[in-house]
């Protein structure tokens, strides 16, 4: 990234930050306007003449997670130190700019077969094409992103907005193997629109470049040998195919994301329907050495792709009422993934998922204080993932439904104290795992990867999580916020029983505690 | 606000492109039926096809062996393969009596045993088969039986200050070992491709400077790093059926303390992991040959006065010499070595690597072997197989290779013990060094059980 990019978004967000607080919804205070926050970001010509609040909130938060009930390619526990700083500001009545940036240091402990940034908590299996070793180790990661944007109805009433981001991570193992990553993201998003009185139309393309440069070490080499099968590292190519590859010491991955999208909004002076499609194209490519043991970007050099299609598409509907506000959203996601091999000339690994999702709430306030929110969400998500030379087939369709409520339970002109209460019920409802080994060499994978994912994966659970968040009024317009939540997620039968016997369903845990302040 | 819808069409435009040829128009990997032909060298044996031939495939990219024998027509049919690229050898023995009957006239040997190979063979939809020559294995009363490479622990042991190599008289007669030529080869250490390289990684000697040999410049030599000569008159040195000679790096006993060159001490903290040389045969001293050179000599390069020093019979060109400081084998086994016995070796021309298009004062030249006279060869591979080397040996002096476990593990790898006649003990020699080597720990003058 150039130095005029990074102050172009250093300017953004510190416009953002010398907002002041004014009228209408304050997008950060309650859960429930999170999800319009998330649709600001995705489409932010439809929030032109939408009324927000002005806000510029930083915060450092320390979250610690013991991840006993997860999938392999996870740490067991996480411990993460955040700062971040955000900011909305409506410069003119019709010209918003919002930010984000966002700085972490992660220690993560005991992750195992994975020597990717990908991590298996919120994905059921990594993209292939990756470097792993069986042993546990401990990361260190530290990530920063910046985010920026603009959203801008025109007098004659063009509509526009943009979006962009950089993020840059640094990931590394502390024991052999020590991969090391370098990560760098970079991409925008142009949003282009009319209004004609109570309608818009939009239009958007982006594209982003994603870039890993990785390499594996070993303090002592001699580990890195098949005698030594948890220390030796090999390549996955699929899901249960593993491989030799002499490019672990060296290997660049970049990713690059087209896409391109449209919308239609009906908006009132309380009412605003939406819908938007988004296409999204990307395509990994994985660079190996060159004969003179270099690596760089250079199409002779690629030996591995992996291409990704999702086409989305959102509904939502939106009531800001003068006490309550009312939202309503549909989501289909529909993703494919297809790998292929450059030296092999031809696909064995791809990825299916469809995914419904749908979003509801209500919101009662009274003046500012919060009298009730209350939000069912839910996902029906239907997994497919082939590999043809693993040789698995692993299907699943799963559940998943989520209830939250929330309320002020103290409230006067200093303080404010909120309390949040969620459930998340997740169930598989259908799911096939046929593992065939014809190659003996992925039968350790199998074993302790695909079988224990998978017994994971059809396990019901519950999630339950209690939040809490304190509101202290500071002089100047300034308001402290103290959070802290807490959740606990457990197995609620023994399917698991079936795919791993050796599983372990002992419960996780995920604690969150912050302070922010809101000028 | 033009420019700005022209961009959004553009990028739209780019993002719509059609796609489909992302992938090369490739299809489904999957499992595919493929074909090994066998034929015995048609230069000798008229290209009769093999019946009965033991056929191996080793995928590069798994480790996984497939074996399978060929049927009346010499075809080793697997039936389900996984695409990818294998290493294919072949192997068959016949009897006397069988020999005979194929090709009408007797052998000079009770058993005569054919190897063939082939490196990197592409295994997909559209590759089925394959052919391979299988040539009359080599059989020399002298072989190769123990190469100690791997050496001992970098802290406890010896590094690589005590590696060996073992030659055995595997006939009944008495044979000398003077004049005989051990050589270290040169070669490429990736499988990677090259515009200077074979299609199976290895160097395309015929394209080196001077080269005047053409094609059989890979196929009928190969190239050494380094030729060291055991001395003598012609009788000085007997190896006594079932002996072996040992030639040390340094002869000398590494379990106990010793002081380098520089009279620094050498401890070892744990004798068992490494052996006593200091009743070697001989040991390469190249101090000598450093000194004239105005070199100093190597610190590890301890002469044992008692033990005899080998002959340098090249060491690189004059004015280019190998950088090799002594003799020591890569730990992580990407050598190849070789016995032979000629004429006039200092009369065998060298050449440099293909790689080289320029030649300078830095150039080095590597001597080329015939493998006429070539006695017996070993080609060894390094322990990681994401980190294979192509292989420097034809069929017929090595169909395969073997490696240690690791670097450093106290391991050699030593020629099996096929039978023991009179009390004397025969080892397994078919020029196949997969089937006739075990990897076990250094043990001089032992015999794998």
């Amino acid at each position: 990234m150039t130095s005029k990019k990074l102050l172009f978004f250093m300017l953004l967000v510190s416009f953002a930050s010398k907002a002041q607080l004014a009228d209408s919804i304050f997008l950060n205070e309650n859960s429930f306007h999170k999800s319009v926050y998330n649709q600001l970001w995705e489409s932010p010509v439809f929030f032109t003449n939408q009324q927000f609040s002005n806000f510029t909130q930083t915060e450092i938060s320390f979250s610690q997670k013991d991840l006993n009930l997860k999938r392999v390619q996870t740490a067991l526990k996480t411990n993460v130190y955040n700062f971040s700083t955000q900011g909305l500001f409506n410069v003119k009545p019709k010209l918003k700019i919002f930010g984000d940036f966002n700085v972490s240091k992660v220690f993560e402990q005991d992750l195992g077969y994975n020597f990717t940034s990908q991590r298996t908590e919120n994905q059921n299996v990594l993209n292939p094409n990756y470097f792993y070793a069986p042993k546990k180790g401990d990361w260190e990661i530290q990530n920063y992103a910046l985010k920026a944007g603009l959203s801008y109805q025109f007098e004659n009433n063009i509509l526009f907005g943009i979006t962009s981001f950089y993020d840059n991570g640094r990931y590394f193992r502390k024991t052999d193997p020590r991969p090391e990553i370098e990560a760098s993201n970079f991409g925008g998003k142009i949003h282009a629109g009319y209004n004609l009185k109570n309608h818009s139309l939009f239009f958007r393309g982006g594209v982003s470049q994603k870039t890993e440069k990785n390499s594996i070490i070993y303090m002592d080499d001699t580990q890195n040998a098949p005698v030594y099968p948890e220390t030796f590292t090999r390549f996955s190519n699929g899901y249960g195919r593993s491989m030799f590859n002499s490019n672990y010491t060296n290997n660049i991955f970049r990713t690059i994301d087209n896409n391109f999208g449209g919308g239609y909004q009906f908006q009132n002076q309380k009412n605003s329907i939406s819908i938007d499609y988004n296409y999204s194209r990307s395509m990994e490519n994985f660079y190996g050495r060159s004969a003179n043991g270099r690596v760089y970007i250079d199409e002779d050099l690629i030996s591995y792709k992996y291409k990704v299609i999702s086409n989305v598409v959102n509904a939502n509907y939106f009531l800001q009422g003068n006490s309550i506000d009312y939202k309503l959203g549909f989501s289909f996601d529909q993703t494919q993934g297809d790998n292929y091999s450059v030296i092999e000339k031809g696909q064995n690994f791809r990825m299916n998922l469809d995914k419904f999702s749908f979003r509801s709430g209500i919101f009662k306030k009274e003046n500012n204080r919060v009298l009730y929110s209350f939000e069912v969400n839910g996902n029906y998500a239907d997994h497919k993932y082939v590999d043809l030379l693993g040789s698995t087939n692993k299907q699943l369709t799963a559940l998943e439904i989520q209830t939250s409520f929330n309320r002020d339970v103290i409230y006067d002109k200093k303080n404010k104290l909120n309390f949040e209460v969620a459930l998340t019920y997740y169930k598989a409802l259908d799911e096939k795992l046929l593992y065939t080994a014809i190659s003996t060499s992925s039968n350790s994978f199998a074993e302790n990867v695909i079988f224990p994912d998978h017994a994971f994966d059809i396990t019901s659970k519950l999630l339950s999580t209690a939040n809490a968040q304190y509101f202290l009024k500071l002089p100047k317009s300034k308001t402290l916020r103290i959070f802290a939540n807490y959740s606990t997620l457990f197995a609620l039968d023994k399917e698991y029983l079936y795919y791993a016997e050796e599983f372990d369903p002992n419960y996780s845990t995920n604690f969150k505690v912050g302070i922010a302040v809101i000028y | 606000m033009k420019k700005i819808l022209l961009l959004l069409t553009a990028v739209i435009a780019l993002s719509s492109c059609n796609k489909d040829d992302d992938f090369g128009g490739g299809g489904s990997l999957q499992p595919v039926a493929f074909t090994v032909n066998l034929k015995y060298d048609t230069a000798t044996f008229g290209g009769t096809v093999v019946e009965g031939g033991s056929v191996s495939l080793t995928n590069t990219s798994t480790g996984d062996v497939y074996t399978f024998e060929s049927n009346a027509t010499g075809a080793a049919n697997f039936a389900s393969l996984l695409p990818g690229t294998y290493n294919v050898t072949a192997t068959k023995t016949l009897t006397s009596s069988e020999f005979t009957t194929t090709f009408g006239y007797a052998p000079t040997t009770e058993t005569v045993t054919f190897n063939g190979s082939q490196e990197q063979v592409i295994v997909n939809a559209n590759v089925t088969s394959t052919t391979i020559e299988l040539k009359s294995a080599r059989i020399g009363d002298l072989v190769i039986k123990q190469i100690y490479y791997a050496g001992s622990h970098a802290q406890q042991g010896a590094v690589f200050r005590d590696q060996f190599i073992e030659i055995y008289n595997n006939s009944n007669e008495v044979i000398f070992a003077d004049g005989l030529c051990v050589a270290q080869l040169y070669g490429r250490t990736s499988t990677s491709s090259a515009s200077f390289a074979l299609s199976n990684g290895q160097f395309d000697w015929s394209q080196s400077i001077g080269m005047t040999s053409g094609a059989s410049a890979n196929t009928n030599y190969v190239y050494a790093d380094y030729v060291l000569r055991i001395p003598g008159t012609g009788q000085q040195y007997p190896i006594q059926p079932g002996e072996s000679i040992v030639i040390a790096q340094s002869a000398l006993n590494h379990k106990a303390p010793l002081v380098d060159n520089t009279g620094e001490p050498l401890v070892v903290q744990n004798p068992n992991l490494t052996v006593d040389l200091s009743t070697a045969d001989f040991e390469a001293y190249i101090g000598d040959f450093r000194v004239s050179l105005g070199e100093d000599v190597y610190k590890y390069d301890i002469q044992n006065p008692a033990v005899t020093d080998l002959d340098i019979a090249y060491w690189g060109r004059t004015g280019h010499a190998s950088s090799n400081k002594d003799m020591i084998l890569d730990n992580l086994g990407r050598d190849s070595f070789v016995i032979f016995r000629g004429d006039n070796v200092a009369s065998y021309p060298n050449f440099s690597d293909p790689s080289v298009t320029n030649e300078v004062a830095t150039t080095k030249y590597f001597m080329q072997i015939p493998n006429s006279v070539i006695i017996d060869g070993v080609d060894l591979q390094h322990y990681n197989p994401s980190s294979q080397r192509p292989k420097m040996l034809s069929s017929e002096i090595d169909a395969s290779f073997i490696n240690c476990d690791n670097a450093y593990n106290s391991q050699s790898v030593m020629r099996k013990t096929k039978a023991t006649v009179d009390g004397r003990i025969i080892l397994e020699d078919t020029n196949n060094s997969a089937n006739d080597f075990i990897k076990t720990t250094a043990n001089p003058r032992g015999f794998a059980q």
